[in-house]
């Protein structure tokens, strides 16, 4: 019998399951479960009215976050939050992270401790996939699926074939996770190799990656049409959920033998900084062949790049500059931890002196339901993980994807515009 | 034998979210999942009397081939109009991961069938074991074989969706939880 990969084994694990193969269905046990401010109080209304459940399952962790519509800005963002505050309260949720503590969701699923390796971690959202990088399997999911989770712990799951990619060399300066996965996509494409497969990636020069930059990969793996994106653990996955030592987990690792459906090798050792122009996210260009197109506004944030290390790249870049007289930077951290980390070491000192608009925690500009939306015409440098047509405003708007460093240096010049310069 | 499904098949290739139901109409009935109104609407946008035809029973078997009801969004309106023309089955190469869980969840079975797109005709008629995952073309004597629905995801079938079906597992055990039998774990 052949080895399995990382992804085959957890869910074999979840589903009480010696062995399982790709195309199996099996009913997995869920470690954790994420949900929004858009979905939430309808997840409960198919938990009550649909399901007729009553209490949620023990030993599953619910994570409730208020991040897609940041401080309610209409009466109808208000009467939502309002909604889920009722649905929090009424089950009495420990981990609801309303205004004053919040964080989107992704990020506070990791850096609260929610995703341990091993495990299957569910969220209601698409970018659920992020959690991989801490060496778990994690997907989005529906609301209704979420309901079954909320009253079972348990979900059916297919499992996927895997497609590994080994990323070797030396990543040069300034170039980072982002554009790894930029380069990646871009080289794939939405291709049947990654459609509704797992996504592994491997090699060393994932092994050199920070978690965060880890997370940035997983994060974006939805946008391949992947079913999830995982990275094994190691000792920076060990070095992160340290601050937990009554946490326990099985870390778990593809054997020599595992089958994978397709491999790729990457050598990212002469990589540029990558950009993924409008409309299409795998519509990707080295950053040199599209250096100079004016932009009106760079958005610096999102559960891709809104985390402390991103906001630092940006302040070493802008450190003594300022954002040019027509961009209008925005920022928005990952979560109120990384607001206070950014606060206490200078980052925002830094990115406030050079001119950036600092924002609460939320999803913001990313999604165009929250801050920071663009006018018709007006194009924009975003750290986030969607470019396609009005995503983040006008219809006829642009949004140009790129690292946080790409993004720093743009809102300088004005221009998109290469970082190895700073 | 509630687990063999049997039916005359219709064929395409390439079948994305859009085909079997544009998204014109889905935008029109965002909030209305009425299968009578998007029945109508079934694959309209590749094949104008598929309704019709699927109604009259000239066929009630999909099968496509890779990606099936790609494209998509999270979004279930395709699958309840396959569902309320007659479409009891779809048989495709692979599945796009939306279109794969929507169709469980609402209880239309699919089975994943590496082959069958070359081994089927249109008009053939196909039977179909959804417990055994063995797929048998009636017209050709062409059989293959795909990944079997485990026992859950038959109750899923049978109860009609998935909600349904946990519904049924909560009343059994009395009230706020509901586990799987064991040995579908």
């Amino acid at each position: 019998m052949p080895g399995m990969t990382i992804t085959e084994k957890i869910l074999a694990k979840a589903s009480g399951r010696q062995s399982v193969r790709p195309g199996e269905l099996v009913n997995a046990r869920v470690n954790a479960l994420m949900m929004t401010d858009l979905k939430g109080p309808y997840v409960f209304k198919v938990f009550e009215e649909e399901l007729g459940a009553s209490k949620i399952t023990k030993d599953l962790n619910v994570v409730f976050v208020l991040d897609h519509l940041g401080p309610a800005h209409d009466i109808k963002t208000a009467e939502q939050f309002k909604a889920c505050r009722a649905a929090a309260r009424k089950y009495a949720l420990p981990h609801f992270y309303d205004l004053g503590r919040q964080g989107i969701g992704h990020q506070v699923m990791c850096e609260d401790g929610f995703v341990l390796p091993g495990t299957v971690v569910a969220g209601i959202d698409s970018h659920s996939t992020t959690y991989g990088a801490l060496g778990a399997v994690s997907f989005g999911i529906s609301n209704s699926e979420g309901a079954v989770i909320l009253a079972t712990g348990e979900l059916w799951l297919k499992v996927p074939e895997t497609t590994r990619f080994t990323v070797t060399g030396n990543l040069p300066r300034r170039v980072s996770g982002k554009d790894i996965f930029l380069h990646i996509i871009g080289m794939t494409k939405w291709n049947g190799e990654v459609l509704y497969k797992a996504v592994e990636f491997d090699g060393p020069a994932i092994a050199a990656l920070s978690v965060s930059d880890r997370m940035a990969m997983c994060n974006m793996v939805a946008e391949m049409g992947a079913k999830n994106g995982i990275i094994a653990p190691d000792e920076k996955t060990e070095e992160y959920l340290s601050k937990w030592p009554e946490k326990k987990y099985d870390p778990v690792f593809s054997d020599p033998d595992a089958v994978f459906s397709h491999e790729y090798s990457v050598d990212v050792s002469s990589l540029s900084p990558q950009v993924s122009v409008p409309h299409r996210i795998d519509d990707v260009r080295p950053v040199e062949t599209v250096a100079g197109r004016k932009i009106d506004q760079a958005f610096l944030g999102s559960c891709t790049n809104g985390r402390l290390e991103d906001l630092m790249i940006a302040a070493e870049i802008l450190r003594g500059r300022k954002v040019h007289p027509d961009v209008r930077l925005i920022v928005a951290p990952a979560s109120q931890k990384i607001y206070l980390e950014a606060v206490r070491n200078g980052t925002f000192e830094i990115l406030t002196e050079a001119g950036a608009a600092v924002l609460t925690p939320n999803c913001a500009a990313c999604a165009g339901i929250g801050s920071g939306n663009i006018a018709s015409g007006e194009v924009c440098i975003s750290s986030t993980n969607r470019n396609f047509e009005g995503r983040m405003g006008a219809k006829d708007s642009e949004v140009y994807l790129a690292s946080p460093a790409t993004v720093a240096a743009s809102a300088v010049e004005g221009v998109i515009a290469d970082p190895r310069k700073y | 034998m509630e687990n063999i499904v049997r039916g005359k098949v219709w064929k395409r290739e390439k079948v994305d979210t859009a085909d079997i139901i544009s998204t014109k109409v889905w935008l029109e009935n965002l909030n209305n999942l009425d299968p009578d109104i998007l029945g109508k609407h079934a694959m309209t946008p590749i094949d104008s009397e598929f309704a019709s035809k699927a109604m009259k029973g000239d066929f009630s078997i999909i099968i496509s081939g890779k990606n099936f009801g790609g494209g998509g969004k999270s979004f279930e309106h395709g699958v309840i109009a396959l569902k309320a023309v007659g479409i009891g089955l779809v048989i495709a190469e692979s599945f796009a991961r939306y279109n794969f869980r929507n169709s469980i969840n609402n209880g239309l079975p699919v089975l994943e069938c590496k082959g069958i797109f070359n081994a089927v005709e249109a008009g053939d008629e196909i039977e179909a074991d959804l417990s055994t995952g063995v797929v048998k073309n009636l017209t050709s004597g062409a059989v293959l074989q795909a990944p079997p629905l485990p026992e859950f995801v038959l109750g899923i079938m049978k109860a009609g969706s998935y909600t349904a079906y946990i519904r049924n597992q909560l009343r059994q055990a009395g009230n706020g939880e509901a586990h799987c039998p064991e040995e579908t774990r």
